[in-house]
């Protein structure tokens, strides 16, 4: 059972074709990557599907229902959860405060006027949750700009796991971390998926992230899928090696 | 805890007000008390969803108006008057913040403005029923119901709209701790995230709009029957911007603060209109001292020093709202 399916995503920026007729299906609990050199269409490929905007053309069914076109915020409640590239958090409040925000939205009554405080109980319950998941349990209370770069992007990834996601899309989680950082990163990620049953699609553009977490490997380049496999046959590829190369030459 | 004591403390002074001052002061004591709802209503929008109107004088013409004529013509007693004067302004508001939170930044403080001008402008308009630049003189405060008429003295009056205030502020301070608070808390902070999270933020803006609209015409509906009168300068541009700085001086984001801020600058302004003409010089070089120096504004620069004094940081997170 697929539980993401997307038939010829496509994405015009004016005349700039930045996904051609992307066909991608991820199984469910699979940790999947997606990587390719700068401008390949990996961030293009995640807003596309979690709706920061419409595709141009083709379709994307989560768990059998058709997503295409839809809000952002109405995708989330289909169980899609996603990290940005640029860190994206609420600065001024504090750690546990920005987990209970994602939360809280999973949860009914999220929006209650009045009263709510099982809501916000519940919304904290599971923050709280997270922050344990990412050992980040030490700094709830601080202000969430006051944290490192690293622990900024732990705190984005404890925000999307906080809605009990399906599928979780991670952009660039070790983007800009120290090599100790983006070790310690790793062990958490993987610690986190070795349950199994959540899905992860990964952009990633340092290679020993990719190959030790995932377990199969799109290739974007130029806005097209040209390799898909486990990652023996994708470090393989004789296509992929041309197109990082020659990705990395034309930049 | 703490915080109940502080407001039993405020309400038993504010309750003793009126037998520790002459009674030609009430007249601006309450004045300052609906300045200070008025301040605090728009509080939800600046302080709680950084949404800057520059139209929220609209809340408090309309809430005028309504009243206004809902005693001229049907001469309704005074508390149902300000309840249904209250909904008819918020039912209006309704459309119009629909539109203005459709947008962001300076768009939408841009049309709050432009809804508040045309509001303006349809009371010239509409001379027949809004009176034009004569406005409305000779509103009084009909007795009722249930033979109740404390209200049409100008102490009972006072106790009124303290009350009115009082409950305001119980309502803002469970919205903005609610659920839904802390989503706008999200908006404030990070628009775009707060959506990506699952949020329908227009739904959010909207609602917190209307709110903020009610609470203005709750306070621009008690001013008619206590002054007597409506006329267009409570619809005025200027009062928009005077009630926004009413909200940064005294501390934006805390409810409280904007109702301190609204109380000191009403004092102020008949302090200082007594002793000279060029008052708004006062007014602006007390605005330009606080955003320079005390952006937290006047509530904020009391909370830093019980903060301090008390030294107790864990307590802190909770001590203010």
């Amino acid at each position: 059972m697929h539980i993401l399916e997307c038939q010829k995503l496509t994405k015009h920026f004016g005349a700039l074709e930045a996904l051609s007729d992307v066909d991608m299906k991820v199984r469910k609990g699979e940790v999947r990557a997606v990587i390719g050199p700068n401008g390949a269409g990996k961030s293009t490929l995640f807003n596309a599907i979690n709706g920061v905007f419409p595709a141009t053309r083709g379709k994307c069914f989560f768990n059998g229902k058709d997503i295409t076109g839809m809000m952002m915020q109405d995708i989330v409640k289909f169980g899609i959860s996603r990290t940005f590239q640029l860190t994206n958090l609420f600065p001024e409040l504090s750690v546990i405060e920005n987990i209970s925000i994602a939360s809280q939205a999973k949860l009914k009554g999220a929006w209650l006027p009045l009263g709510g405080s099982s809501v916000l109980a519940e919304a904290k319950h599971k923050a709280e949750l997270a922050l344990e998941k990412l050992k980040l349990t030490d700094l709830a209370y601080l202000p969430s700009n006051t944290l490192s770069h690293g622990d900024q992007r732990l705190l984005e990834i404890a925000m999307a796991i906080s809605q009990d996601p399906l599928l979780l899309m991670l952009d660039e989680p070790t983007q800009g971390l120290s090599v100790e950082e983006t070790q310690s990163t790793v062990d958490i990620l993987k610690d986190l998926l070795s349950s199994g049953d959540l899905t992860v699609i990964l952009v990633e553009h340092d290679m020993e992230v990719v190959f030790n977490l995932a377990e199969r490997i799109s290739v974007l380049h130029q806005g097209r899928i040209i390799a898909d496999g486990d990652p023996e046959e994708v470090k393989a590829s004789k296509v992929v090696q041309d197109a990082y190369l020659g990705g990395f030459e034309d930049a | 805890m703490r915080f109940w004591l502080l407001l039993g403390t405020a309400i038993l002074f504010s309750i003793c007000i009126p037998f520790m001052v002459p009674y030609y002061a009430m007249t601006i004591v309450i004045a300052a008390l609906i300045w200070g709802l008025f301040a605090m209503s728009l509080d939800l929008l600046v302080g709680y969803t950084r949404l800057y109107s520059f139209g929220h004088v609209a809340s408090y013409g309309l809430g005028a108006y309504s009243s206004a004529l809902l005693i001229l013509h049907f001469d309704i007693p005074v508390p149902i008057t300000i309840f249904l004067a209250t909904g008819i302004a918020t039912l209006i508001a309704v459309p119009i913040t629909w539109i203005c939170t459709r947008t962001h930044g300076v768009s939408f403080a841009m049309l709050t403005l432009a809804f508040a001008q045309l509001g303006y402008a349809m009371l010239f308009r509409f001379k027949e029923f809004t009176g034009g630049s004569n406005g409305l003189p000779g509103i009084t405060r009909p007795a009722g119901p249930f033979g109740l008429d404390f209200f049409q003295s100008k102490i009972g009056y006072y106790y009124m709209v303290l009350a009115f205030l009082i409950a305001s502020f119980l309502i803002c301070r469970n919205i903005v701790n609610s659920p839904f608070g802390k989503v706008l808390s999200g908006i404030r902070e990070n628009e775009m995230k707060t959506q990506a999270l699952g949020y329908n933020v227009r739904n959010y803006k909207w609602f917190v709009a209307i709110m903020s609209y009610m609470f203005g015409s709750l306070s621009g509906a008690l001013f008619t029957p206590y002054a007597g009168f409506a006329s267009p300068e409570l619809f005025f541009w200027l009062i928009s911007g005077t009630v926004l700085i009413m909200v940064i001086v005294g501390g934006s984001g805390t409810l409280i603060g904007p109702i301190i801020g609204g109380i000191f600058f009403i004092l102020l302004e008949h302090e200082l209109s007594e002793i000279t003409q060029l008052w708004p010089l006062a007014f602006g070089t007390v605005f330009i001292m606080f955003v320079l120096f005390f952006p937290q504004g006047i509530w904020g620069i009391f909370t830093t020093i019980s903060k301090k004094s008390k030294s107790n940081p864990s307590e802190s997170g909770h001590a203010h709202s």
